[in-house]
């Protein structure tokens, strides 16, 4: 499976936002066992939408990203419209509740 | 009290989210998980010996630890032991059960099936090798009292993984930590406690 989730720094996270039109950012840490499932979700779901920029940051690595985005629990996938977030999935979803909220977000 | 740790090698959880194995993630939703990380190896001569932390059958035997199956000889090491080229996942599933059934109550069952990495090497399905795994781990958790079911790494019949799974009736040792190779065996130690 080709990867299309870009794995982020700190420093990366700001601009990969901010030059997306729509961009959808995981946050995860190594040893969160329900990041590892949706992590695989969103591989499966990620090739049907080329307009999204995907990326995931470990907040483990980098604890600023959580605090910057105020992430209390893992996984998060903050979902971005124009830099801007417009959706939090915090938890483990389904895949037809992912593509349902990835449509809401490029529609 | 009875006690089992199964490994089920190359099981990740993005099988999990692959194949929905029933059990397994009823049982993920409702106990103590956590994730086996390894940087060190995806050849089990090497993950073993890093488990096992070089012990011999004899010496984790007069530890409390009958351990199975475990692949770094061919036949397996252990006690019962396969011809891990030839044994089928669904016979080694059935000795894992028996052997549960023969010792647990005496010593801590540590089993490894080998069998399933095998099978999706061969390109079998995943899902239905995941579906087998999953029936026979429902029985071997209804069998003890504690339980731990962990794999070394991951595999998905094409990459592997650095990390694997840990589902257990024991909390972790650290709450935001991986577990690693060589913290396995201590947890083992403690399912008897």
């Amino acid at each position: 499976m080709q990867e299309l989730i870009e794995c982020l720094t700190y420093d990366e996270l700001e601009e990969f936002i901010k030059y997306s039109d729509y961009a959808v950012v995981d946050f995860w840490a190594p040893w969160c066992a329900p990041c590892h499932i949706l992590h695989r979700i969103l591989q499966t779901v990620a090739p049907a939408f080329s307009k999204i920029n995907f990326g995931r940051i470990n907040t483990q690595r980098y604890p600023e990203a959580a605090e910057m985005y105020e992430i209390y629990g893992l996984p998060t996938l903050l979902l971005f419209r124009n830099g801007q977030v417009v959706d939090r999935i915090v938890g483990v979803v389904s895949k037809n509740y992912l593509v349902e909220a990835l449509n809401k977000l490029i529609k | 009290m009875k006690a089992a740790a199964i490994s089920i090698n190359g099981l990740s959880y993005s099988s999990f989210a692959d194949c929905n194995p029933k059990f397994l993630l009823n049982l993920f939703s409702s106990t103590y998980r956590g994730v086996v990380e390894n940087r060190d190896s995806f050849e089990p001569l090497k993950v073993w010996k890093l488990i096992l932390k070089n012990a011999t059958f004899e010496q984790l035997l007069s530890k409390g630890v009958l351990f199975s199956n475990i692949p770094i000889t061919n036949p397996t090491y252990g006690r019962p032991s396969t011809d891990m080229f030839k044994v089928s996942l669904r016979e080694e599933l059935e000795l894992m059960l028996s052997t549960i059934n023969d010792y647990s109550d005496k010593y801590i069952v540590l089993f490894s099936i080998n069998a399933y990495e095998r099978d999706l090497k061969n390109k079998k399905n995943v899902c239905e090798e995941l579906s087998l795994v999953d029936n026979y781990l429902k029985a071997a958790f209804e069998a003890v009292n504690n339980y731990m079911f962990f794999s070394p790494y991951g595999f998905n019949g094409t990459s592997y993984e650095p990390y694997g799974i840990y589902i257990s009736s024991i909390p972790r040792p650290s709450e935001e930590e991986t577990i690693k190779l060589d913290q396995i065996l201590d947890i083992v130690l403690s399912l008897k406690i």
